[in-house]
């Protein structure tokens, strides 16, 4: 599923490891999210959503699936 | 050697130094992440209780068949308590390996559950082959741990491929 994690955290100018510990998840996982190798569960869509203030569907791209 | 070219040759040397540098760095966070993953505090203390109760279940294993074959202990409440408490500490590394899964981060939770699927199907497609062959007279006397040994690899090598593939 295609996201728009890397360019959020970039205006963020965060790294993968300050995201990670926001997420309270490991940096591979932020990692994957981004590289679109591994789509988060629904708890951490919404815990993304929340750190980056913005809904679910404006973050990640269903139609891509 | 003129000023700017030794600008130019000291400036070049930095930059080699850096990108060997940063390709050390790589290279070293990409074997972490394939053997390891990229664990959290949490997840890496998880981790090493339940490899401390495996390894301490090992040991013990090992001691307690070498006190019961050489007879070293009498039968009794003694004898009882070598031969059972292999098992008690398996059973804490047990519950130790769920509490890892449970509360660990839900990509390492993934790849472990996919290895431990996949050592669980070895272990179907062995097992029955193993004890039919047995059963045809072939010995395999030799191989006995076979089975077990295949999942166990099987398990370790599918979670540190998978720990490559998401580094």
């Amino acid at each position: 599923m295609k996201n728009r994690l890397k360019v959020l955290r970039a205006e963020r100018d965060w790294t993968q490891a300050d995201l990670a510990r926001e997420l309270e998840v490991s940096r591979q996982t932020v990692n994957a999210i981004e590289n679109g190798k591994y789509d988060p569960s629904l708890p951490l869509a919404f815990k993304i959503a929340e750190v980056f203030g913005q809904a679910i569907e404006e973050i990640f791209d269903a139609t891509s699936a | 050697m003129s000023r700017t070219l030794y600008t130019a040759v000291t400036s070049s040397n930095l930059y080699i130094s850096q990108r060997t540098l940063d390709m050390t760095e790589t290279i070293r966070r990409s074997f972490l992440a394939g053997c390891t993953g990229d664990l959290t505090p949490r997840d890496r203390r998880n981790q090493m209780q339940y490899i401390a109760l495996l390894f301490s279940w090992m040991v013990v294993y090992l001691l307690s068949t070498y006190a019961i074959v050489n007879e070293m202990v009498a039968a009794g409440p003694l004898a009882w308590l070598v031969a059972v408490l292999p098992s008690i500490l398996a059973a804490a590394a047990m519950l130790a390996y769920i509490r890892f899964l449970r509360e660990g981060d839900e990509l390492l939770r993934a790849i472990h559950l996919r290895a431990l699927a996949l050592a669980l199907g070895v272990g179907f497609v062995i097992w029955p082959a193993y004890q039919l062959l047995g059963r045809l007279g072939i010995s395999l006397d030799a191989w006995n741990d076979l089975p077990i040994m295949a999942m166990i690899i099987t398990y370790t090598a599918a979670a540190v491929l998978g720990q490559r593939h998401y580094a």
